[in-house]
């Protein structure tokens, strides 16, 4: 088997595929959003984002087809080092026994120019002409036969979202062929060729270096050649010729491709574009903040988590742990009754008191409280698993009936504003606002994503394209984002404090999200890539697609970020149980009474916002405070450090130093900014 | 390098629904990107939109590319007749 490898990787020229035991690399290259995942899709029956914005995919995702190992890669415009994407890409590329190139037909143009890079380098490839329905729509005709016979490579039509051309591209994969390249070219090729070190793709390599690629030069112990604008003007000029011969115009536009042409006009002009942004924005925060984070997530986290999961895994527990069960009694919100039950040995060992419990509680509605004793070892390690902040229960209850179904309503508005080709738009629109924080449009879905979830938001920087860019989204994130959890006590308190200090509060921490963006991008050295970005056409969301990716999303988020909650929980319940929390709140106190003049009891607050942010705001809820009071410790919360899953997140986005310094700076921040608010207000109104 | 000619001025101050033709762009990784996108030197294509301060939409063929303001002004253009 061995041997057989090591001959297919002799890229030597063959005319067909012959079968072969070992499986052969099959790369599916193409422009971003063309459709290649889908063609992944139906290759390897795995399932890989289906999007329609420029650089969604990028990381690189394999799978098996037949005898070939598939391998989908990051959408790029050509084969080259400019960005993080390409450079993944780029590898797996040279890397390949066969190409796939998928090529959208409504922009031949653009697309072409990878492909003529591509026969250049002489892989053995077969190009897929995606989007036939929508060139349809457009009533322009490709003669691909013609195309096929320039470019000396099978062309296959096909129509990726009603898998259209599947079979006969599985077909053409057998004949796959390498194309004609100019003997000009050639020729420098076999020259750099002849000093190569041994490659799966010699002549790939040495376009590459004629690119000047140092990368790749490196690779082969030679210096990068400064041919690159002569080739690409080249074949700039060839793409363009071969369009004129095979591109026609056929008939008139067809209704569905005029209202998508229409629509994406509207999106980006001043006028209608404004007013179409602040709806989508709209839109979110009514659906996602206050449909899905207050009414549902209010229901499942107190209904089923608090007062029916919890319970009962604590239980469990209470059967061999000596505990303090205190019972609520609740009409509607007010408590009307409050009884406690105590089992020194359990809840086992004492049958009687437990039914007259059990009986207590029947039918009423409840809330249980329980005091696990902490004299044992064993009951401290129980209020760890299972106490008021333990892995078992809250923690359960936190991911399973709040961020869950937060996440995924934010997945799949995400979703939607991608399939339909918004984002891009967005991006436009925005970029102005954003270039002034160093960053640029593409830097708005992080952010966006950010006042749902900050981990999730941190994950997203990925997407953006340096790494200064990643550190600037990543900070005004971490450190002036208020997450979703947090916006719904956050928008509670302000409702008690009024219009004008709600004002106050959000000009406060817009200021400071602008100032942590512009004294970054001051500081950081460097230029941020301002914006190029090719816009989609508009298109109708598909409804199994925005299903399909939300569920893959929140899945993927989930399982990257769950245990970082769980860790978060053993650390704080463990505080708790040894005393190190009572210690915290005591060391804050004074510094809550002399420099923000609140009440002693914010700085469990503000301690409690360290684990999970809305802690913090929800224990302020309690406190009688005044509206000036109010926009103090608010100011002070949201600018606090992040939770402890988000800097897990921003740990392994941005490195330890990087978290460390993001996690100080928002201690000082946050005190900082709230003193000089305090000191303000209270010199103002001197009301505190 | 060539000069620039009375005649051209910089992306960013083409009005929109104004055609032009690319005439230099100054700096090397943008000319690499941008011919790509199918925009050479001696390409022409039209202003789509732009955006108050912001980027500018240029439009060849079916092919839509938002450039960021600081960008269009490394891209000098010559304005055409419709
Ligand atoms: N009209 C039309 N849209 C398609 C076709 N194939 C893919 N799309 C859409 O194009 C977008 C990009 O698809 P995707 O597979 O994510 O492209 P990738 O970025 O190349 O992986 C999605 O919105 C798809 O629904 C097609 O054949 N016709
Ligand atoms: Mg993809």
């Amino acid at each position: 088997m061995n041997a057989l490898a090591m001959e297919s990787d002799a890229a030597t020229v063959q005319p067909a595929v012959e079968k072969k035991a070992s499986p052969q690399k099959l790369v599916l290259v193409g422009n971003p959003n063309v459709g290649k995942s889908l063609f992944f899709n139906h290759f390897s029956g795995l399932y890989v984002d289906v999007s329609n914005y420029p650089g969604t995919t990028v990381e690189i995702t394999e799978g098996n087809y037949k005898n070939f190992r598939v391998v989908d890669t990051p959408g790029i415009y050509g084969v080259s080092s400019f960005n993080d994407e390409e450079r993944v890409a780029r590898d797996e590329v040279l890397s390949a026994d066969i190409v796939l190139n998928v090529v959208d037909a409504m922009n031949l143009e653009r697309d072409l120019f990878l492909t003529l890079q591509l026969v250049d380098m002489q892989f053995r490839m077969v190009v897929a002409l995606n989007m036939m329905d929508a060139l349809e729509e457009a009533g322009m005709e490709i003669d691909v036969e013609r195309l096929s016979e320039i470019l000396g490579v099978p062309v296959v039509k096909a129509t990726a979202i009603k898998k259209r051309g599947f079979d006969d591209l599985e077909r053409a994969l057998e004949t796959a062929k390498v194309g004609n390249i100019e003997p000009d070219l050639q020729k420098d090729i076999s020259a750099v060729m002849a000093r190569l070190r041994p490659t799966a793709n010699p002549a790939a390599d040495a376009l590459m270096i004629l690119e000047g690629d140092e990368i790749v030069a490196a690779r082969h112990g030679l210096e990068p050649q400064d041919r690159r604008e002569e080739i690409y003007v080249a074949r700039r000029n060839r793409v363009n010729e071969i369009v004129a011969e095979v591109l026609r115009e056929k008939s008139q536009m067809k209704f569905g491709a005029i209202v998508s042409e229409k629509l994406g006009k509207w999106t980006i002009s001043p006028l209608t574009g404004v007013p179409i942004l602040i709806f989508a924005l709209w839109l979110i925060y009514q659906v996602v903040g206050v449909m899905v984070a207050q009414r549902v997530v209010g229901h499942l986290e107190v209904e089923l988590g608090n007062k029916r999961f919890e319970p009962f895994v604590k239980h469990l527990f209470a059967k061999i742990t000596p505990v303090e069960i205190v019972v609520e009694v609740l009409n509607g919100d007010d408590v009307v009754e409050t009884k406690s039950f105590s089992f020194p040995e359990g809840t086992s060992r004492a049958k009687e008191k437990f039914e007259e419990f059990e009986a207590f509680i029947e039918g009423k509605d409840v809330t249980q409280n329980f005091a696990f004793s902490q004299e044992t070892l064993w009951g401290k390690a129980v209020t760890i698993l299972a106490g008021e902040f333990g892995a078992f229960t809250m923690t359960v209850t936190y991911l399973a009936f709040l961020l869950l179904p937060l996440v995924m309503g934010f997945y799949a508005f995400l979703a939607v504003l991608e399939d339909c080709g918004y984002l891009p738009r967005l991006a436009t629109m925005v970029d102005r606002l954003f270039s002034a924080m160093g960053l640029n449009g593409r830097a708005v879905i992080p952010i966006i994503l950010g006042f749902g979830c900050v981990t999730m938001a941190t994950i997203t920087t990925r997407l953006l394209q340096t790494s200064r860019e990643k550190t600037i989204a990543a900070s005004i994130l971490n450190f002036a984002i208020p997450c979703s959890a947090q916006l719904a006590v956050i928008a509670a308190l302000l409702t008690k404090a009024g219009g004008f200090y709600s004002l106050v509060f959000f000009l406060v921490i817009l200021a400071n999200l602008v100032a942590i963006g512009t004294i970054l991008d001051k500081l950081l050295p460097g230029k941020s890539s301002p914006l190029l970005i090719d816009l989609p056409p508009m298109r109708l969301p598909r409804p199994t697609n925005v299903l399909k990716k939300t569920w893959i999303k929140t899945k993927s988020f989930m399982m990257e970020a769950a245990p970082w909650f769980f860790v978060g929980a053993l650390i704080v319940s463990t505080m708790q149980v040894t005393g190190l929390l009572e210690g915290w709140v005591r060391l804050f106190e004074p510094i809550t009474t002399h420099w923000l003049h609140l009440p002693a009891e914010s700085a469990r607050a503000f301690v409690m916002g360290m684990v999970r942010r809305d802690f913090g705001a929800a224990g302020l809820y309690e406190l009688p405070l005044a509206p000036e009071q109010i926009v103090v410790a608010l100011t002070v919360i949201t600018l606090f450090v992040p939770c402890i899953a988000s800097l897990m997140a921003l740990v392994k986005e941005r490195g330890a130093k990087e978290a460390m310094i993001i996690w100080l700076g928002s201690w000082i921040l946050a005190f900082g900014v709230g003193g000089a608010v305090a000191l303000v207000m209270r010199n103002a109104t001197q009301n505190f | 390098m060539q000069s620039i000619e009375p005649n051209w001025v910089s992306l960013q101050a083409v009005r929109k629904g104004e055609r032009f033709v690319v005439r230099r762009i100054d700096d090397k990784q943008t000319r690499a990107q941008l011919l790509r996108f199918g925009l050479a030197e001696g390409s022409d294509a039209t202003c789509f939109e732009r955006l108050p301060l912001g980027p500018i939409v240029v439009k060849r063929r079916r092919q839509e590319v938002a450039i960021g303001a600081e960008l269009s002004e490394k891209i000098w253009v010559e304005v055409i007749a419709n």
